[in-house]
Parts: structure tokens; C-alpha cells; sequence
């Protein structure tokens, strides 16, 4: 299995542990229940329109678990440079975060009881008024994270922004 | 001195502003007393029961509150002690405290109160980070501490009939609701007629011709209900911004405004967020912009609170924002939007345009309804297309802009186009979104976060994915990788 972390040129390349799938598809959980519960209104008063919407949802569920997690987690690259926090995410909605260190305020290491059993952590930076979440890396990256992050809040004094401007 | 002797209590205002509420539960009772009559003081006692109790425990609950918070000031912070069960010790720094608000309205003059609210980066959640009441002998003070060593260098003072105009159109949360006055008259008269004549002679229920006669009444009600509603927000809206004034200090900005309830906001140049130019699509065909700064503490208040010039010519808006601001409005470099792109931009329109065309479909079908849906399809249309050259504008002026103080993000916001200048070292972080079509495209959308204590952010779309991040590159905004 390919180590999660890697450095290149000074550049340390972090992606979700390999766990990350398993607690994603735990989390789904929850969409089943209000389903459910939807599902049994609808069959109430007209069976076979419950009956059809169920298999959908099913299909829908099916590829959630194992199309769209999957792909989620194979998107999630989260990059260190000596000046920036670089978070790629998102497949059908690609969104690629530029974050100073300078900007964030302080970082948070975070764990469900799931996340727990797996060894697993989100890292949450927080900025003035906006927070930026490295999601479901393995517990050891993301003390490494934080530990980096720290570091260069409290002990670097970074360039001042706009000097470099051509 | 021991440290607990320097702190004082505030102003005792603080109390019966908080016994509002309360104050209407005892009119009910003494309106209970009118209307009963209680014949012993048994019934007296009884009248008042729940009342009676209700106001000496919130009584007692708010004197307590009163009790406990205190305050006060040192050379280099502000010591706050509050909590009744709880108690909290708060120690602002001067330095971490970005705007501070001065309010009274007239019951609060009465009393000789001013309200002083602090506001810092740290607290999203709650509307100010501190508010207490003060006496005035002591805001003024402070007010003068502010002051004090900073000479005012600009002054500028909106027009009123500008603050009238911004009253009654753009700042009026009604002003859409009143557009569709006549549409709501007219629409309802022609319905009622055409039930009453086509419809209903052909029922065979004779109450339904009873229930069509009040179809007219009930809109033209709801129509002048409108109306008033619109007269009234733009009094109030009138009442609060009326005499703005703008004053810069050598490294302040301060606003005051208001001719019942006054509020004097000063915050620090450095800190601002942002610096905004608005206009409307009707501020657009009356060549008129207004100017206003996101600052801490603005974000979370109703309003255009942050506004620092009312409506005023494109040129003078832009002189005075420099004057004021000190920021540099001239662009140096300048990014456009791509070329053909203008579809992304209009396309909600676009769909919009479905709701007269179905509305004039619909027509056909229920050939009774045929003056009303007509009608109404008319009048969506108007809108449609209104929206539609909103949009448009929208698109001919969107593009990014730098100078080495700040980039410059001209887009849309809500019916509002909205050019922005962002202080660079204030730019939290910047965020790059490609959807799929744009992945194939090469396009992006680019979303800028402020410095704000809740999200804000400037977006702009349909940029060249490679063009941004070269323009973004050289100030220090993305990876350079």
C-alpha cells in the first residue's frame, strides 16, 4: 500500500490514510434512517411509488459507497510548502485552497469515536472568520500537521505579503 | 490600590433596557385590573399572580447580572468581570480590539446612557465581543481619547437627498416588494372580475360568487399593506443614516450617523477587510455608486453599516474612497473574464425565462384564466429581462485587478455589482473551484476569503485556470509551484 506521506523538493505531500474509505462509509450511516423514515410516509399512502423511490435510493447508496467515497478519497492531496498549505479536494467539484501560514489563527486536531477505533484525525486550520478541514488522515500525519503548522505560526516570521508584487 | 477596587459597575440603564419585556407584562396586568374589576384583594392579588412573579424573579435575575459586571480601563487593556454563578475575567488588549460602536437612542439619552460595544476578531457568534452601558460624561471621554493626538484629515458628509433616494430604492428591503404593487392590484382586479363573470355564473355553487366579490378588496388590502410597509422601512432607513459623515483620522476611519438613534463607529485603517464600491442596476442607469468598508463587527449587523459614502458620481466615489480609505484605486494589472463565457453568467436568467413562457402556455389551456395568467406573464417577463441585463453588466464588468496595496475583485453580488479592493495582507486565503465542464474547459472560478469574523468572500468566474494563478502568483497569494 502506498505510504501516505511523501516528501519531494521540499514539498510533503499528505493524503487521507487508507482507513479513510472504511469511516466514510460508516459515516453514511446516518443518511439511512430519515430514508426510512421517508420511505415509510411515502408507502403509507402510495406503496409502489415507495417501492420505486427504495430502489433508487439503493442504487444511489450503492454508488456513494463504492464509487464516489472511493473517488473522494483518491482527490484529497493536502500539500506543505515553505509558504503555503495547499488542500486539493473534491472530484466533480474540484476546489484547490491556497492557505498562508501567516493567516491561520491556531489548528485543532480532532477525533470522533470512529475515527478513534481507526486511528484516524481531521485537522481543522482556522482562519479569521473561515476554517479549512484536512479530513480523515491517519492520526500520525496529522500530529506531524499540526506539530508543522504550529511550529511555523510560533516561530517563523513569514515575508510580508504584496512586497514581491511584479 | 487592590485590583478589585479599580473596578466599576456600569451604567444602571443596562437594567430597564433589559426589563423591556418585562414592562409589557405589567401593562397587561394593570389593563387585566381595567378590564376585570376585582371586587377584593383576593381577586387583586390573583389578577396579578403570574405577572407579579414572573417580574421579581427577572428583576432580581437582571440586578444581579448588573451586580456583576464590571469594569476597567489601564494603559493597555480592558479588564472585564462578569457572571453571576460563572465567573468570567476578560483582558482585552487595546491593540486586539479592531471597531468600537457608540449608540444612544432617545431613551437611552434620557437616561444619560451610551451604549460602547468592542468588537475583536475572536468572537463570530455573538453580535458584539462586549456591550455595556456607560454614562455619557464617560463615552465622551473615551470618545475624546480616541481622538486625541489625530487631527482630522478629511471630512466628507453624504447629501440627503442622496440618503433619501438610498432610503426609498437600494437600501429598502421592500423596494422589490413594491415593484410588484401594481402587478398584485392589477392581477387581483382582473381575476376577481373574470370569477366573478366567467367562472362562477357557471357553477352550479352559489356561495363561490359570494367568495370571488372579495378577491379585489383582499389584494388592493394587501397591496396598500405593502406600501406601507415600504413608507415605513424607508423612514426608518431614513432615520438611520441621515446626516453620515465620514471622518479620517490619521490611522481611523470614523462614521457617525443617525438623527434619532446615533451611532459613532471608529475602527483602525489597517484593519480593514475590505473596501467596497455598490451598485445597484437602478444606481447603474442613474450613474450613482455608493462606498462602503467591511470591517470586524460590521458583518454580523443588518444593513449597510459599513457605509462610509452614500450615492454619489463614479469619479467623486472614487476620490473620496481614496481620501478616506487611503486606498489606491487605480489598477495595474488587469485579468479579464474569458471571452464567450457569458452563458455561465446568464444562465439562471436564461431558466427564469421558462416561468413567463409556461405562464403564457398556460393561458392557452385555461382559456377563463387568460387576461390574468397574460398578465402575470407580462410582468415576469419585465423581470426576467431586468435580471437578464443585470447579468450582463455583470459580465461586461467582471475581471480581477492589482496594485501593490491590494487586488481588486470586480463581480456581483446578489443584484448588487460589487467592485472590491482587498488590503493584500489582509486576504486569508484563496480558493481555486472547477467544476467538471470547467476542468475540461480550463476555466475556474476563484473565491478570495476576508479578514472577517464570519465567511466573507469575493468570488469572480470563469477565469482561465492558467491566467489566474500566473496573476495571483506574483503577490503571494498562491503556491508558486
Amino acid at each position: 500500500m502506498k505510504r501516505p506521506m511523501e516528501t519531494k523538493n521540499a514539498r510533503k505531500r499528505i493524503q487521507p490514510s487508507p482507513y479513510a474509505k472504511a469511516v466514510w462509509r460508516l459515516y453514511s450511516v446516518v443518511l439511512i434512517p430519515p430514508c426510512m423514515l421517508v420511505l415509510l410516509l411515502i408507502g403509507a399512502y402510495s406503496p409502489l411509488t415507495a417501492v420505486i423511490i427504495s430502489v433508487v435510493l439503493l442504487i444511489a447508496y450503492g454508488l456513494l459507497l463504492f464509487f464516489e467515497i472511493p473517488l473522494y478519497c483518491r482527490c484529497c492531496v493536502c500539500e506543505f510548502t515553505r509558504e503555503f498549505i495547499r488542500l486539493t479536494t473534491g472530484f466533480f467539484l474540484r476546489r484547490t485552497i491556497h492557505i498562508r501560514y501567516d493567516t491561520i489563527q491556531y489548528c485543532v486536531l480532532s477525533q470522533s469515536v470512529v475515527q478513534r477505533l481507526f486511528h484516524v484525525c481531521s485537522v481543522k486550520l482556522m482562519m479569521a472568520g473561515s476554517v479549512s478541514v484536512i479530513r480523515q488522515v491517519s492520526l500520525a500525519d496529522g500530529q506531524q500537521i499540526r506539530t508543522m503548522v504550529e511550529s511555523k505560526i510560533f516561530h517563523e516570521t513569514p515575508p510580508k505579503r504584496g512586497d514581491t508584487h511584479a | 490600590m487592590p485590583e478589585s477596587k479599580k473596578f466599576k459597575k456600569t451604567h444602571p440603564y443596562s437594567i430597564l433596557r433589559q426589563l423591556r419585556i418585562s414592562v409589557i407584562l405589567i401593562l397587561l396586568s394593570v389593563l387585566q385590573q381595567v378590564l376585570y374589576r376585582p371586587q377584593n384583594i383576593l381577586a387583586i392579588i390573583g389578577s396579578l399572580g403570574i405577572n407579579a412573579l414572573y417580574v421579581t424573579v427577572i428583576l432580581s435575575y437582571y440586578l444581579s447580572v448588573y451586580g456583576s459586571f464590571k469594569y476597567y480601563f489601564d494603559d493597555n487593556s480592558l479588564h472585564i468581570r462578569q457572571g453571576v454563578l460563572i465567573h468570567h475575567y476578560y483582558r482585552i488588549s487595546y491593540d486586539k480590539i479592531r471597531t468600537i460602536v457608540f449608540y444612544r437612542n432617545i431613551v437611552s439619552t434620557l437616561f444619560g446612557a451610551e451604549r460602547i460595544s468592542f468588537d475583536t476578531p475572536a468572537g463570530s457568534k455573538r453580535k458584539y465581543d462586549l456591550t455595556a452601558y456607560f454614562s455619557r460624561r464617560h463615552a465622551k471621554e473615551m470618545r475624546e481619547g480616541l481622538a486625541r493626538s489625530q487631527t482630522v484629515l478629511v471630512t466628507h458628509r453624504s447629501h440627503t437627498i442622496s440618503i433619501i433616494l438610498m432610503s426609498a430604492f437600494w437600501s429598502n428591503p421592500v423596494t422589490g416588494m413594491v415593484f410588484i404593487v401594481p402587478v398584485i392590484y392589477n392581477a387581483g382586479k382582473i381575476l376577481g372580475r373574470q370569477v366573478a363573470d366567467d367562472m362562477v355564473r357557471v357553477s352550479i355553487h352559489s356561495q363561490w360568487f359570494y367568495y370571488a366579490n372579495f378577491i379585489s378588496p383582499v389584494t388592493a388590502t394587501l397591496a396598500a399593506i405593502i406600501l406601507l410597509s415600504w413608507a415605513i422601512s424607508m423612514l426608518l432607513c431614513f432615520l438611520r443614516y441621515v446626516r453620515l459623515c465620514t471622518y479620517r483620522l490619521k490611522d481611523a476611519i470614523v462614521i457617525v450617523r443617525g438623527i434619532i438613534s446615533h451611532s459613532m463607529t471608529y475602527t483602525k485603517v489597517s484593519e480593514l477587510s475590505s473596501v467596497n464600491i455598490d451598485q445597484s442596476l437602478l444606481m447603474r442607469l442613474m450613474r450613482l455608486q455608493s462606498c462602503s468598508i467591511s470591517i470586524i463587527g460590521s458583518g454580523k449587523l443588518k444593513g449597510d453599516k459599513g457605509m462610509i459614502v452614500s450615492a454619489e458620481r463614479t469619479h467623486s466615489v472614487h476620490r473620496k474612497m481614496s481620501e478616506l480609505t487611503g486606498v489606491d484605486p487605480q489598477e495595474r494589472k488587469t485579468l479579464l473574464v474569458t471571452p464567450h463565457s457569458v452563458f455561465s453568467y446568464i444562465y439562471l436568467p436564461l431558466l427564469a425565462l421558462l416561468l413567463p413562457l409556461g405562464l403564457t402556455l398556460l393561458s392557452q389551456w385555461l382559456p377563463k384564466l387568460r387576461l390574468t395568467l397574460s398578465f402575470v406573464a407580462y410582468v415576469t417577463l419585465i423581470v426576467v429581462l431586468w435580471w437578464l441585463l443585470f447579468r450582463i453588466f455583470a459580465y461586461k464588468n467582471a475581471h480581477i485587478g492589482c496594485n501593490p496595496q491590494c487586488l481588486i475583485v470586480c463581480s456581483f453580488h446578489r443584484l448588487n455589482l460589487r467592485k472590491s479592493y482587498i488590503p493584500l495582507r489582509n486576504i486569508q486565503k484563496v480558493e481555486i473551484v472547477q467544476s467538471m465542464f470547467q476542468q475540461k474547459s480550463g476555466k475556474c472560478n476563484v473565491k478570495v476569503y476576508l479578514n472577517f469574523e464570519k465567511r466573507a468572500v469575493c468570488s469572480i468566474k470563469q477565469l482561465t485556470k492558467q491566467e489566474a494563478l500566473a496573476f495571483l502568483r506574483p503577490l503571494n497569494l498562491v503556491d508558486s509551484q
